[in-house]
């Protein structure tokens, strides 16, 4: 149900779901805005519209209600809170780790939001509570720094409860506390507050609420989440849940009544800032007062929106930005800086991947503004003014030496980014080659290279590239797709009980009884067979004497796949036996890989997040965030980490927690490797390593035996891989080592210990080698080329000739002759299938296609081959090939 | 910590060099060898 549908439906019965106590006793009255039609609520019995802009406009700037600045509004308001029985809780991080479907924390509430498979539930660590939860969201870009209002980094205070166990409370205790807050705390009149209708869905769920205006801003939503989404309508939750988000922003910014929003959250930022720009102030007073109108969705609506105000003020659109434009860009660094702050030592990074491209987009945006106002100060500036200034809030914001290498690669890649599109839309006009929506996608995915960067420098040299409307949407869709899900079995499973699992104890032969058979499947009532998950390849062994040859769960049912299905039935008796050595070596490989996740944390930073890993038998690997290509010395360390890691013999210790509970007591990096539901169990390596885990693991980290990195690659932007082996299969890898390297010896005739300073020397060679050969060839087509003749045929100076060489050798030979009124038909030697290259001009090849020519000639004379309407090649039969020239001049005549 | 053998380093050095993985090293060397032996033939 949409919100409009929704709020319709409640207003049947509006006193049920917006009437509270305090309306009651206060003496609110319904009124509906004679503006924008909406029902709302107040203590005036004379108003007639609401106090929402633009149906009443900004109506608080220049006035100082308060002596607080961002910390001392907090602090007042928390105690009151505090003092009214809530808890109030640190923020959450604003990379949300919780909720595989979010890259950010968007709202309060997501902080108490789990996806389980029945949907979204909340649960609150304490209840009542309120947060001052950092927020990040990069929808409105386009109206930072502009409107006056809009961030994409904020704090949004929320106020959560659940009515529940004697705990807790509804929408009348909730609309009773912030009536209080914003009347005694912040001492607003009653009669300028104004409670607007309004109607919340989306997740799943979906409530009523009850919107604060003040002045023209709105200063909270609390939102009654009472329904769930069921069968085409709504349904009553078991649990209700209080979400009051209010932007805190803006609450300091209605006390303190500055220009705009940006000036009481960024104060001391901005006034370092503002130094460098020239802006004329009554202008910009002239304009903060109507800014509250604006809201634009694109770069369009911009353009109109900001003519329109211009011409309110007396002013040209252009005459207004030299006059306040300075400002504005100053206002959206800021806001970006902050955002960056905040998500970089949350462990965010700029990337293609998922949110990490937000947060490129941002950086870009503010080091453009940067360069394009010539200011003297660099983007980690603005980044370390922010951290100083908001260091009561926030102790823990820091800009150190990696979060300025983050940023720097950033804006090092960016620059690299604009040389290479001018290079490749160069190459690409050059071709004639048009820009398909593929080549858009790949040059974003494996360079970073964004597509309106691309229609940019197109355009610039006259060539048309349309994105398609729905560019992001594919590329992610492309970033979604996952291999296709491996089936068990065709079984009915709804009679079969779930298995019980041994694989978690030292169990390795068991008795089991078979609850069913299907196809090459056998279910089992017990299984001490490990099923493929989280990355590490499933256990192998024998069922009553017969091959397990896979092993896969689904809906808690354990599949098992034989070599011999048939010599099983229901309710038989088996002995289960899994493969040792197998096991032990896949446990390896996954102990190695949360001890590498461990040390590439502490080599590179806590932005090393894994992103994906796979333990098999001979191999495994780890793939993690990280900002630019690891280097040799980096990868050293790392494998120097792990090894201590082992030899230290740390404990690996297994155990059960609540989700809350292990939150709580191990952070949001338990979730390293997905983020399960219900009841999560911990693997610790004794605090190197913690994270939410279904896998095998051993007591101990000396069980892994040695760990050898055996190299890197980069994934895509952003995400590197860590190629690693253990235990045998580190044994096993030296092995191999130590006879590639043999042989190596043995072919380049040298001691082995010369052997990569001996490789480099071939290739030193080989590309000399293949220098001179270009050379060669160069000087063969020169010669060959002396005496050759052209003929006018058909209106192009046509050649048809035999040459010495190869493919390559006609090729030059073509390109020295190559001019726009030409046809070359060139045919080589060999000694049984001869090499036929044909070439056209831009002209000759309006009238004539060689790739269709040399097809049809070849369907006369024998041989295949063809080509595009400028270049083709083939091979046909020696003995036609007189015929086949003469054929040619023929058919061109 | 174990000590590393040296062929595992060498190994490193030469995966780095060619770009890749330990099954490729010798068919890429062999390559190398072969293309720069025909180059140098056709060229002469």
């Amino acid at each position: 149900m949409d919100k409009k549908a929704l709020i319709t439906e409640l207003q049947k019965d509006y006193k049920k779901y917006w009437g509270v106590r305090l309306f009651d006793e206060q003496g609110f009255v319904r009124k509906q805005c004679t503006s924008c039609r909406a029902y709302f609520w107040t203590v005036d019995a004379e108003r007639t519209v609401c106090t929402e802009a633009p149906c009443t406009p900004y109506s608080f700037i220049g006035i100082r209600r308060k002596d607080w600045d961002y910390y001392e509004t907090w602090k007042n308001v928390e105690r009151f809170f505090v003092k009214n029985g809530h808890t109030s809780v640190p923020r959450y991080p604003v990379i949300c780790r919780w909720r595989p479907d979010l890259f950010f924390t968007v709202a309060s509430i997501i902080d108490f939001q789990r996806k389980t498979p029945k949907g979204v539930e909340f649960f609150l660590p304490q209840n009542p509570l309120i947060v001052p939860q950092v927020c990040l969201r990069f929808n409105d870009l386009p109206n930072i720094g502009v409107t006056g209002r809009h961030h994409s980094c904020f704090i949004m205070l929320g106020q959560h409860a659940i009515p529940q166990g004697g705990k807790g409370y509804w929408k009348d205790e909730t609309v009773r506390l912030d009536w209080e807050v914003l009347t005694n705390v912040m001492g607003i009149r009653p009669d300028q507050i104004v409670f607007k209708e309004d109607a919340w869905a989306g997740g799943g769920a979906a409530g009523y609420s009850l919107e604060y205006h003040v002045a023209g801003l709105e200063l909270g939503n609390a939102v009654f989440t009472e329904f769930r989404e069921a069968g085409g309508g709504l349904e009553k939750m078991q649990t209700p849940v209080v979400d009051m988000g209010a932007g805190f922003d803006r609450w300091v910014w209605y006390l303190n009544g500055t220009l705009t929003s940006y000036d009481s959250a960024f104060g001391p930022v901005l006034e370092k800032m503002k130094k460098h720009i020239d802006y004329d102030g009554e202008t910009f007073a002239r304009y903060s007062r109507i800014s509250g109108s604006l809201n634009f969705e694109d770069l369009l609506d911009a353009r109109k929106a900001k003519a329109d105000v211009a011409a309110s003020l007396g002013l040209t659109a252009d005459e207004l930005t030299k006059k306040i434009g300075g400002l504005q860009a100053v206002y959206t660094i800021a806001d970006h800086a902050k955002a960056l702050l905040f998500a970089l030592n949350d462990g965010g990074l700029p990337s293609t991947v998922g949110g990490g491209y937000n947060l490129r987009v941002v950086l870009r945006r503010a080091q453009a503004l940067i360069e394009e106002h010539a200011l003297p100060f660099t983007l980690t500036d603005v980044m370390e003014w922010h951290a100083r200034s908001l260091t009561r809030m926030h102790p823990e914001l820091r800009v150190d030496e990696r979060i300025r290498d983050i940023v720097e690669t950033e804006i090092r890649k960016s620059t690299d980014t604009r040389t290479k599109v001018r290079k490749r839309v160069d190459s690409l006009i050059d071709s004639k080659q048009k820009i398909t929506d593929e080549m858009l996608v790949t040059l974003y995915d494996s360079e970073g290279i964004t597509p309106e960067v691309i229609e940019d420098e197109a355009k610039k040299n006259g060539l048309d590239v349309n994105v398609p409307a729905d560019f992001y949407a594919r590329v992610t869709e492309k970033h979604m797709e996952t291999a296709p899900e491996k089936k068990a079995a065709r079984f009915d499973t709804s009679a079969l009980a779930q298995t019980k699992q041994l694989c978690y104890t030292d169990v390795m032969e068991h008795d089991a009884t078979v609850q069913g058979v299907s196809g090459e499947w056998v279910v089992l009532d017990q299984s001490a067979f490990y099923p493929e998950g989280g990355g590490q390849m499933y256990d192998t062994g024998t069922i009553g004497g017969v091959r397990v040859t896979d092993v896969q769960k689904e809906n808690g049912i354990v599949f098992h796949k034989v070599e011999k299905p048939e010599t099983f039935a229901t309710g038989d008796r088996v002995k289960c036996r899994v493969d040792h050595a197998r096991r032990t070596q896949l446990t390896q490989h996954h102990d190695a890989t949360h001890i590498i996740n461990g040390c590439a944390r502490r080599v590179l930073g806590t932005h090393a997040w894994q992103h994906g890993a796979l333990k098999d038998v001979t191999h495994a690997r780890i793939d993690i965030t990280h900002y630019k290509p690891l280097t040799d010395a980096e990868l050293h360390e790392i494998e120097r980490c792990a090894n201590d890691v082992v030899s230290s013999k740390k404990r690996i210790r297994k155990s059960v927690h609540p989700t809350a509970e292990a939150e709580k007591n191990y952070s949001f990096t338990i979730y390293q490797g997905g983020v399960p539901w219900g009841d999560l169990r911990i693997v610790d390596i004794d605090g190197h390593d913690i994270e939410a885990c279904g896998g095998t693991h051993a007591d101990t980290t000396a069980s892994v035996g040695k760990i050898i990195v055996t190299g890197t690659e980069r994934v895509q932007d952003g995400i590197v891989r860590i190629n690693f082996v253990a235990g045998d299969a580190a044994d096993k890898y030296e092995d191999r080592c130590t006879a590639v390297v043999d042989e190596l010896a043995e072919l380049l005739k040298v001691q082995k210990e010369r052997v990569p300073e001996e490789v480099e020397k071939l290739i030193v060679e080989w590309k000399a080698a293949q220098k001179s050969l270009e050379k060669s060839i160069e000087e063969r087509a020169q010669q060959a080329t002396r005496n050759m003749q052209f003929e006018n045929a058909g209106g192009v100076r046509l050649l048809v000739a035999h040459v010495a060489g190869d493919t390559k050798q006609m090729q030059k030979i073509s390109e020295r002759l190559t001019s726009d009124d030409t046809l070359i038909f060139l045919f080589g030697e060999d000694t049984t299938d001869v090499p036929v290259f044909a070439a056209a001009g831009a002209n000759a090849a309006r009238d004539y296609h060689v790739g269709k020519l040399i097809k049809e000639m070849f369907g006369v004379m024998g041989g295949k081959g063809g080509g595009t309407p400028v270049l083709a090649q083939g091979v046909m039969p020696r003995m036609r090939v007189m015929e086949a020239m003469e054929w040619l001049k023929k058919r061109l005549k | 910590m174990a000590e590393e053998k040296a062929e595992v380093n060498a190994v490193r050095k030469l995966t780095a060099t060619l770009g890749t993985n330990l099954d490729g090293i010798v068919p890429a060397v062999k390559k190398f060898i072969r293309e720069k032996d025909e180059a140098l033939g056709r060229s002469s």
